[in-house]
């Protein structure tokens, strides 16, 4: 059986001590390199599933739903200069590539990061 | 209030897995997963690419304007990390109308990028900001 070990803070010798609510709070959630053409996603944690809705755009499936709608993220594309958006429900994230000319952009690697609080 | 008192926090059954309860408490997730693994606080200016404070960066090598490589100290497991980045207008603190970029240096040890205006040319920045998220190797 696993080890189980409940505690408000951690202390390092070296890099000071933090709440462990940082650490539970301030955790990236969410985060994928997908493939901006298609449904590949190439690295992902928390992540079930990817869609793609039309070009430049994608919808990323949670496996563990976030408590609300208000969570922060970031989405950039690798390949390009570029100025994206996001939608944000609970379940599923939706983002929109674009180009720096506003066009919608088909990217290799979407880079994803969702961070906020879990269910 | 309890406190641990650690240098190393080591999983059990996996060694690099270790379950954090969600705030809601309905899930567990993986500490590891979740952690940033780089992040760096650079002034871009140029013949300047100072680093005011960062995690994991080796160093910062400047690729011409508006383009700077970091070099990772831990390397990641492969290229496939999700990474972000964002900087204020050239030579002040004002917001600006510019686009983030990825460049096509990445990999385990080194990551690319830069920034440009939007008729698409790099620009340099005194304020940088960049978070990688993924897995060490």
């Amino acid at each position: 059986m696993a080890g189980k070990i409940i505690a408000d803070q951690i202390q390092s010798t070296t890099a000071g001590t933090l709440d462990t609510k940082y650490v539970v709070t301030g955790s990236v959630k969410v985060r994928a390199n997908t493939n901006n053409t298609g449904t590949t996603i190439n690295e992902s944690f928390n992540v079930s599933s990817l869609t793609d809705v039309t070009t430049g755009q994608q919808d990323l499936y949670f496996t563990n739903n976030m408590s609300t709608t208000t969570w922060s993220g970031s989405i950039d594309l690798r390949s390009v200069s570029d100025d994206n958006s996001f939608l944000d429900p609970i379940s599923t994230s939706r983002a929109d590539g674009y180009s720096y000319n506003g066009s919608a952009y088909h990217d290799n690697h979407m880079l994803w990061m969702i961070i906020g609080d879990l269910a | 209030m309890s406190e641990m008192i650690v240098n190393k926090l080591t999983g059990k059954t996996s060694a690099g897995d270790i379950d954090v309860v969600s705030e809601g408490g309905a899930a567990t997730m993986q500490l590891q997963q979740g952690l940033c693994k780089a992040w760096v606080n650079l002034d871009g200016t140029p013949g300047t690419v100072l680093v005011r404070d960062s995690f994991n960066t080796a160093s910062i090598t400047d690729g011409g304007t508006g383009q700077y490589f970091l070099n990772f100290s831990s390397i990641m497991r492969n290229d496939d990390y999700a990474g972000h980045n964002y900087h204020t207008a050239t030579g002040s603190s004002s917001m600006g109308a510019f686009n983030n970029a990825w460049g096509g240096g990445h990999s385990e040890s080194t990551t690319q990028f830069g920034h440009s205006s939007y008729n698409g040319t790099f620009v340099d920045s005194d304020f940088v900001f960049l978070t990688v998220h993924g897995d060490l190797a």
